[in-house]
């Protein structure tokens, strides 16, 4: 007997009929306006909102970025339909302060998109609560009683992706599961995946763009996503789906191309506060012991090595061991380093050079993958959640409740703890 | 019964008064005041002032700022084999909205903390230069800091030949 929801288009969904007459799920409405579940009001706020002086001066830049590219963009005479469709600067800054508001903001914003004075309307639904909680339940399959699926565009949403992206802790998970799959399963993406995908793509560049920081990521991800769109189209000859959805996603790519090329970072101003010259040794030590990445390690040697005398010192840093061993005993374990040290020529100082032992541990063993933050999933209701939000675990709940007989001894329940879950694994869970 | 309050000077003349508890996060009071035998007899508090002459009273402000939220914090261990000490994300958001300040300010921060002895501050300042360093070509990296390139082209090229090995696959994509 097929099973027929309140709703006959899909069970517990809710709809919103848009401007141009078609159905959309709300949802989909609230995400595709750069909704995140991090609003002002949500508990999310503590953890990954930003304050309003922070939203503004990221709206600013990333206006200012994608200004220069609208002019460039409005300079062209045929510029294709699709590309006026999009989001002017505006409506882009509509969309980016909308982000910290709540979600009825973000969806009257997209409803009256075509509208230049937006009539007065109640809000179509109501903020979220202060205990917010982004989880996410996941079904193996479905069953006779239970028939839904979670899709992966739903556990973006539900799991907070776009907000979980201006929170540094978050971020660069986030930043990992966009690369797996654009890298390896974007031709074989659903549309709405696809929408979801490109949309939190835009709040990277624009956390990137406001932040000036993690440059490499998102060159890492454009250049991955221009070679994805590239052989998605050799494969078939063409992208498979609807082409004006490719289309967008094109131009959305160039303009994002665009921002990135023209990026500059900012030159500190001479100011007359301190330096990071003025800083002692042991400080620069420190800090430079903190980079987990060989890359910025050989590129700060670099740009600090200067032959000027006032930073004569940095030079004597970098010439240490101390850096080098220490990133070793970052990435590889005891067993690794033993292995390679017992096969390591020794040099004409009887020292070790650590950055040679770095460079042939990295070939034999590669690099550590950590992430400060990282999905968890509970092994007694099959939830997905963020560890420091938690989630309302209904065995957990159930088992510290009285019996009905009031009864209130603790019934036999064995607590298990919750599995971190990795990018990788976390994609495993959908069939994509 | 009240916490006892000790007063601080900072180096242009200020004056504040402040919770022992958070006072002793700093390792150089927590030495002045064990030395001086000063919040050993509560029934009897001191009117001594403890002189920090290193430390601005701005800066001092924002630093008593952090310790006043993380008096409660188990000690902060930074020990060079600590996996956490590499993981310049692992910041908390409320240390993160605290550090979003200009960098001179960062700068003073972090020679406040290395003089007052906070090894928590210390790190997270030490972790959000490093986020500032990260992904960065050594040209942008000047850039960020306002580091003058005194490399002749000859010296610049025999730098890079030296650092070749880490041109791999990855650092294309970078």
């Amino acid at each position: 007997m097929p099973f027929i929801g309140l709703d006959w288009r899909s069970p517990g969904e809710s709809w919103i009929k848009t401007h141009n007459g078609s159905w959309e799920r709300l949802k989909i409405l609230e995400n595709s306006t750069g909704f995140s579940g991090s609003g002002s009001d949500s508990a999310c706020s503590s953890l990954s909102s930003s304050p309003a002086s922070v939203a503004s001066s990221y709206a600013a830049a990333y206006m200012t970025a994608r200004n220069r590219h609208s002019l460039s963009e409005s300079s062209k005479e045929n510029s294709p339909p699709l590309l006026t469709q999009q989001r002017t600067v505006s409506e882009s800054s509509a969309d980016f302060s909308g982000s910290s508001f709540s979600s009825a903001a973000s969806v009257e914003a997209i409803m009256m998109e075509s509208e230049s004075t937006p009539p007065p309307s109640p809000p179509l639904v109501v903020p979220l609560m202060a205990n917010y909680q982004p989880f996410c339940v996941i079904f193996s399959r479905p069953t006779r009683e239970r028939r839904a699926h979670v899709s992966l565009s739903e556990a973006f949403w539900r799991l907070d992706f776009p907000g979980a992206v201006r929170d540094v802790r978050r971020f660069n998970y986030v930043c990992k599961v966009l690369d797996v799959l654009i890298s390896e399963k974007l031709s074989s993406l659903g549309g709405q995946a696809q929408k979801l995908l490109f949309n939190t793509l835009d709040h990277v560049v624009g956390q990137v763009v406001s932040s000036q920081q993690n440059m490499h990521i998102i060159r890492m991800l454009m250049l991955d996503l221009n070679e994805a769109m590239e052989e998605s189209k050799m494969i078939w000859g063409k992208q498979l789906g609807s082409s004006a959805l490719w289309e967008g996603h094109r131009q959305r790519l160039q303009e994002w191309n665009l921002i990135m090329k023209n990026f500059d970072v900012q030159q500190r101003e001479d100011d007359g506060k301190a330096m990071l010259s003025e800083l002692p040794e042991e400080c620069l030590r420190l800090i430079l012991l903190c980079l987990s990445d060989h890359h910025d390690l050989v590129r700060s040697k670099e740009a600090l090595s200067v032959n000027s005398d006032g930073s004569a010192k940095f030079g004597q840093i970098f010439n240490e061991q101390r850096l080098w061993r220490e990133l070793c005993f970052f990435h590889f374990k005891p067993q690794q380093l033993k292995e390679i040290l017992k096969h390591q020529p020794k040099t004409a100082s009887a020292k070790e050079d650590w950055e040679l032992i770095y460079q042939r541990m990295k070939r034999y063993f590669g690099l550590k993958e950590t992430y400060a933050e990282t999905l968890h999933l509970c092994m007694h209701c099959r939830t997905l959640f963020w560890q420091p939000y938690g989630h309302p675990c209904p065995v957990i709940l159930t088992a510290t409740e009285p019996y009905p007989d009031g009864n209130l001894q603790p019934r036999h329940f064995t607590k298990k703890a919750p599995i971190p879950i990795s990018p990788r694994a976390f994609l495993d869970f959908f069939s994509l | 019964m009240p916490e006892q309050k000790i007063r601080i000077q900072s180096g242009d003349g200020e004056h504040f008064d402040v919770d022992l508890d958070v006072v002793k996060l700093s390792g150089t009071v927590k030495n002045m005041l064990d030395d001086l035998g000063i919040g050993e007899d509560v029934q009897n508090p001191t009117d001594e002032v403890i002189p920090l002459p290193m430390v601005t009273g701005a800066i001092l402000k924002k630093v008593l700022h952090w310790a006043e939220f993380h008096k409660a914090d188990p000690l902060a261990n930074r020990d060079g084999d600590d996996d956490t000490s590499k993981r310049t994300d692992d910041i908390s958001q409320w240390d993160s909205e605290f550090l979003k300040v200009d960098q001179g300010t960062l700068f003073e921060l972090i020679l406040a903390a290395n003089y007052l002895d906070m090894k928590g501050l210390l790190d997270v300042c030490c972790k959000t230069v490093a986020n500032m360093i990260k992904g960065k070509s050594p040209e942008e990296i000047r850039r960020t800091f306002n580091i003058r390139n005194d490399f002749t082209p000859e010296e610049e090229e025999a730098v890079r030949k030296e650092n070749e090995w880490c041109e791999d696959r990855d650092q294309t994509t970078r």
